[in-house]
């Protein structure tokens, strides 16, 4: 009439974080060094960046040149797009004309497009551009 | 047990870590535009845009299957550390989305979300503790499960169950409702979405009104826009949800008077203890990314800067999304049964089709930014 | 020859130890009584450290105390009584701990407690008679 214990308790053997509160900790420093690597990538270690088209749409106007420099808020060139509005509770569709401005600072090493093509969004690249390094494109 | 060294740790995780990373890749880079070029019903594409199989669902479908399929139901040791990982990846994940805003916008959208959810939350509270006592679940249960319902939780239902002296087997049953419940509106709630035409701020509010958890509500918002940029879905989404999981101490704290009738209460549990120790505190990072975002220092709206984080967030996402489906375990959800899967499922979908109606006839298509 | 009982609590699984006394005593069996506990720690993603090892411990003081009951009736017949706690699903456990004790039968009630599932998916116990390879008694 032999009677024997009940196993111990298997232990939930190793876990990475030994709590919660580590995990969230875990999860912010996780977070940081993100943020901060793609901040220095892109202020530093990044050569050159193709510029896509913003939206579908036909392009009428080239603002820049070959290796010219370009500031934050030049105009880099203008298109025109259909743009959706809710108006009343319907959605109309409008043709405007967009001036697509630059976002950093930095040159221009070459332009694909021309006045007249039409492009397709996040497909067609219409420039090249270089950031300037330290800055964030 | 013991202390073990960081390098083992590391090194145990590395495995699954590489599985969802790989799977993720794989999905990414082939199977979506793969997808997105096929022709079914005439129309290029269809699989993507009308059933929604972006790499978000693909993602949980494959942790799905390898949870279910693939390793029938258990995860083998050498996967599981790197699979738990998941977590890490989720919260990452929401902290970074504190990027999309800045504290105005935050402050806008966030009154209206505040209102909505804790008269949901509350709301939801008191119908199952109707409920409950009307078809004779014990007190203990009917405490636990309607923190479950009210913030959909897992966390609520377990930090709730201790305090009410609830016997594990039952959360055990009342957890695997509520996931049974959130992972079939994960599926159905984006197409739900586009047939309603539904703005982003609306699907986004409807879902993260405590329908789902936390991976749930990412997943979800994900699906019926994969973009992540603000007054996308899951921008607003994430609102809801980070302000849903704030409320997880004083809801417990709330139930936890009402069990005991607020004699003892001051005796089993502090205001103070729970917020200490239930608060989520990486949604601190959350707000310290939307300081961040505010002062400008990630780089302007539509600047590559923004677009290469927002990539790496999809990624992110990504990885933890397989980790999800993961973590599901269809034959746990099916083997629960009795009265918490009748309240559960009643108190779900109740919750599930009046927030619906509530957000179709109050919110407006567009929100504040 | 030895005997694995599966017991979740249930008064149908009381009734399988029961019966399992009488055929051990008769037979001249050893018996394993085994619970089966939900691994919840991977239901979850939700599911925190913490909570999984709470979660865990209170499953096992569970399973442990309702052990410890079903024994102590079993006292004082003159069987040679084990316990067993595993984890995982129901019919996988039961069957691999079958195969650990080198189970001649195993035991089990025709339905435990269980609610919905076994509307769709069929009862452990059937589940368990399936595919286990050794002999399986099925107590109503």
């Amino acid at each position: 009439m032999a009677k024997k214990k009940p196993q111990e308790t298997t232990g939930k053997g190793m876990t990475v974080f030994k709590s919660d509160r580590h995990e969230d900790i875990a999860a912010i420093i996780f977070s940081v060094v993100v943020v901060a690597g793609v901040l220095i990538y892109m202020a530093f270690f990044v050569g050159t960046i193709s510029f896509a088209a913003p939206s579908d749409g036909k392009i009428l106007s080239i603002g820049v040149v070959e290796n010219a420099p370009i500031k934050t808020g030049d105009v880099l060139l203008t298109m025109e797009v259909k743009e959706k509005k809710l108006v009343h509770g319907k959605t109309e569709e409008k043709v405007v004309k967009k001036e697509i401005k630059s976002k950093m600072n930095g040159t221009v090493i070459g332009v694909k497009k021309a006045a007249g093509d039409q492009v397709k969004k996040g497909k067609d690249v219409i420039m090249v551009l270089k950031p300037r390094t330290g800055t964030l494109p | 047990m013991g202390e073990q060294s960081l390098v083992r740790r590391i090194l145990a995780i590395i495995p699954g870590l590489a599985m969802m990373v790989l799977t993720l890749y794989v999905l990414r880079t082939y199977v979506e535009p793969w997808m997105g070029n096929q022709v079914v019903l005439g129309q290029k594409g269809w699989l993507v845009k009308s059933l929604n199989l972006n790499y978000i669902l693909m993602a949980i479908i494959v942790g799905l299957f390898y949870r279910n399929v693939l390793f029938r139901g258990k995860i083998p040791g050498w996967a599981e550390e790197g699979f738990r990982t998941t977590r890490l990846f989720i919260k990452t994940g929401v902290i970074l989305l504190g990027s999309l805003y800045t504290l105005q916008s935050l402050a806008k959208v966030g009154s209206i979300a505040i209102l909505l959810i804790l008269s949901f939350v509350f709301g939801t509270i008191i119908f199952v503790m109707w409920f409950g006592r009307y078809i004779g679940m014990d007190r203990s249960m009917i405490g636990t499960m309607s923190a479950a319902c009210g913030v959909c939780g897992v966390s609520a239902a377990i930090a709730t169950s201790t305090a009410v002296k609830a016997k594990p087997s039952d959360v055990a049953l009342a957890l695997a409702t509520i996931l049974g419940f959130g992972v079939l509106t994960m599926f159905i709630s984006p197409i739900l979405g586009k047939l309603m035409q539904m703005s982003d701020y609306q699907f986004g509010a409807w879902v993260g009104t405590g329908i789902l958890n936390s991976g749930q509500v990412l997943a979800t918002c994900l699906a019926f826009n994969p973009a992540i940029a603000p007054g996308t879905a899951v921008a607003y989404g994430e609102i809801w949800n980070v302000v849903r999981v704030v409320s997880i101490p004083f809801v417990v704290f709330f139930i936890t008077v009402w069990f005991w009738r607020g004699e003892a209460a001051s005796e089993k549990i502090s205001l103070l203890t729970l917020l200490r120790d239930k608060f989520p505190l990486f949604v601190l990072g959350f707000f310290g990314m939307t300081i961040l975002s505010s002062l400008d220092l990630l780089g302007q709206e539509g600047s590559h800067t923004l677009k290469l984080l927002r990539e790496v967030m999809a990624w992110i996402f990504g990885i933890g999304l397989v980790g999800i489906g993961a973590y599901i375990d269809v034959r746990e959800i099916l083997a629960a049964g009795g009265k918490p899967l009748k309240v559960g499922f009643a108190a779900g979908f109740i919750k599930y089709v009046i927030a619906l109606a509530v957000i179709l006839l109050f919110l407006p298509k567009e929100a504040a930014f | 020859m030895n005997l694995l009982v599966a017991h979740d609590g249930s008064e149908q699984s009381d009734k399988a130890l029961a019966a399992a006394y009488q055929l051990a005593e008769k037979l001249g069996a050893a018996i394993t009584v085994l619970t089966v506990v939900p691994d919840l720690c991977l239901s979850s993603e939700e599911v925190s450290i913490n909570e999984c090892n709470l979660i865990t411990k209170s499953l096992y003081t569970d399973a442990q105390a309702a052990l410890q009951r079903a024994v102590d009736k079993g006292a004082d017949k003159a069987v040679k009584i084990e316990v067993l706690i595993k984890e995982g699903h129901p019919v996988d456990q039961i069957i691999a701990a079958a195969a650990e004790t080198k189970a001649d039968f195993i035991v089990l009630g025709a339905h435990g407690k269980h609610g919905g599932g076994k509307y769709l998916l069929g009862s452990v116990s059937s589940k368990v008679a399936m595919h286990s390879n050794g002999n399986v008694i099925i107590i109503k």
